[in-house]
């Protein structure tokens, strides 16, 4: 004890507290998906996953390569979804009059992929 | 797909092999710089492949030549010897090991929303010859920011190329891959101001551990889901330690442009913030440089940082000559919302993920005054340096939130924790180095306290 002066003393706290901000940053380290919260959010984003592979499944089948599409599905995320699927393989565009397929999906309850179905139509 | 893997990474970080030695010589540092630097090589060649025309794969084939080619000579005027101390190498298994624990997140995580409409729509763009032009011409694809740079989504490309189909599970892992080896990188460097004194030395490790552990932590689920954040943010941070704390030298000087070269082609925010810590390593060395009796050499620690930001600029030459606008965002404010709202959102929700500003701010205030002996002893730049670069990282990203068009709540709720990752791994880092001071402040001489202890 007698050794340890005020100035060791400080070296100490301050090497304590910087330690434990390093171990506050490391404890966050464990898997998300390792919580409820974080298990469900996988589980969604897998389902939804594999609804949009299903759909571009029917999308290859339905088009042929080359075509060029328009999407005129409503919401964000199917017009992004639509057009990343279609790219490189199919030429899209935003104007409807000049493509020679429209793209949009619709839920159908006999709907094979997960309740979605792709509608094409001739443009 | 863990061959696919394999033969992915062999392919991205093979090419890179020489050019690294001819950078960093044979040093421990030289495995983590690999697939690092072979994203520069695809980089590179999706650049040409924009600019000029012509496919990825026969870019990247070419230009992964040219560069071993023209790492030869370098390479055997400097040699290749092995500077590999058993401290050097444990720190390295340390770094790869702790960046491998948080990777069994990948057993369940899913590709995240960006991945799927950024980095690999735009990898999907790359696979076909003229077609990432196209886009950049195309408002279907306005969504995906095609002028966003392309290290990560060039890099699964090759992949997918190799492979002959766009597997989205690999381009997971390979986007992983390069997150996980930006992370140790940034362990390795943060370790490295352990220095090798014996006394101390044995603390680099498990801080190592650490600093690699909470840039996974502060990233979240974007470690793992496909998005490019981590890459940006702890390259960023590398370029930090290794060039404006660490003891300047010629391989730190080297890990800082190669990965901010790294971090600017990631990212936009990684670009602005290259930019200014190459700035600040040029500025930094040329200080250090004017003061120094030596006659400054013609590759000064000045001109090299600066002259390496000059590649920074090939990617958004190329797409501004195709049309390309760099700060083009979607636009879907309902509403106007007025600079003064915008700052004070945006400074409310950068604030609160800045919780241990504070205390960090403290302790590297009580370092600075008490110890500061110590920090020159182990000839560590001014933690101002650090300061410095966190307050523009800040300023800047702040000012391209308050400048942006997009609703700020909206954006601020979907990014903020991401885009933040860079000033918090500054803070991380920066209470790496404090321990390290602390652990070198001097003792004070002994003394008898107890007057009468011997009776």
């Amino acid at each position: 004890m007698s050794r340890l002066g005020p100035g060791r003393l400080l070296a100490v706290a301050v090497t304590v507290v910087a330690v434990a901000i390093l171990l506050l940053g490391a404890s966050s380290a464990v898997p998300a998906t390792r919580t409820l919260a974080g298990a469900e959010a996988a589980r969604r984003h897998h389902a939804a996953n594999a609804r949009f592979s299903c759909i571009e499944a029917q999308l290859r089948s339905a088009v042929p390569a080359g075509a060029s599409v328009a999407v005129v599905a409503g919401g964000v995320t199917w017009r992004q979804r639509l057009t990343e699927l279609a790219t490189p393989g199919l030429s899209v565009t935003t104007d409807p009059r000049k493509a020679d397929y429209l793209l949009d999906v619709a839920t159908r309850r006999t709907g094979k992929c997960d309740g979605y179905v792709l509608l094409v139509v001739p443009g | 797909m863990a061959g696919a893997l394999l033969r992915s990474l062999l392919v991205l970080g093979g090419p890179a092999v020489v050019p690294v030695l001819a950078l960093v010589g044979g040093r421990p540092v030289a495995v983590l710089l690999l697939l690092p630097v072979g994203g520069l090589l695809a980089t590179a060649a999706a650049t040409m492949s924009v600019l000029v025309g012509g496919g990825l794969g026969p870019w990247y084939a070419v230009l992964a030549l040219a560069a071993n080619l023209a790492a030869v000579v370098p390479l055997q005027r400097r040699g290749v010897p092995l500077r590999a101390s058993r401290r050097d190498v444990l720190l390295l298994l340390v770094v790869i090991g702790a960046a491998g624990y948080p990777l069994l997140a990948l057993r369940s995580s899913a590709f995240g929303y960006d991945a799927r409409s950024i980095w690999w729509l735009h990898a999907r763009l790359l696979t076909s010859s003229g077609g990432y032009v196209a886009a950049l011409h195309n408002p279907a694809y306005d969504f995906s920011h095609p002028t966003y740079p392309p290290l990560l989504p060039a890099s699964v490309a090759v992949a997918w190329l190799l492979h002959g189909e766009s597997s989205y599970r690999l381009a997971q892992l390979i986007v992983t891959a390069f997150n996980a080896s930006a992370a140790a990188l940034l362990g390795w460097t943060v370790g490295q101001v352990y220095g090798s004194r014996r006394d101390r030395s044995w603390a680099a490790l498990p801080v190592a551990a650490l600093v690699v552990l909470a840039a996974f932590g502060i990233a979240g689920g974007s470690a793992t889901n496909g998005y490019a954040d981590l890459f940006t943010a702890a390259t960023t941070a590398t370029a930090v330690v290794a060039g404006l704390v660490l003891p300047r030298g010629r391989t730190a000087l080297a890990v800082a442009v190669l990965c901010a070269e790294c971090a600017g082609s990631t990212k936009n925010e990684g670009l602005v913030n290259a930019a200014l810590v190459l700035a600040l390593v040029a500025l930094r060395y040329a200080r250090a440089d004017a003061r120094s009796a030596v006659t400054p050499r013609r590759w000064s620690g000045l001109t090299f940082p600066l002259i390496c930001a000059v590649p920074l600029a090939g990617w958004p030459l190329a797409v501004s000559l195709h049309g390309g606008r760099l700060m083009e965002v979607t636009t879907d404010a309902a509403v106007p919302q007025s600079t003064g709202y915008r700052l004070l959102t945006t400074a409310a929700a950068i604030a609160g993920q800045l919780h241990l500003l504070p205390v960090v701010a403290v302790l590297s205030l009580v370092t600075a005054l008490l110890w500061w002996p110590a920090r020159r002893r182990l000839r560590l730049g001014s933690s101002g340096w650090l300061w410095l670069s966190f307050a523009l990282g800040v300023a800047a990203l702040s000012g391209i939130y308050v400048a942006g068009p997009v609703e700020i709540r909206f954006w601020l709720a979907t990014s903020v924790g991401r885009t933040t990752i860079y000033p918090r791994l500054l803070l991380i880092c920066e209470a790496a180095t404090i321990v390290r001071i602390a652990l070198s402040a001097p003792l004070p001489p002994a003394r008898d306290v107890a007057p009468f202890a011997h009776g």
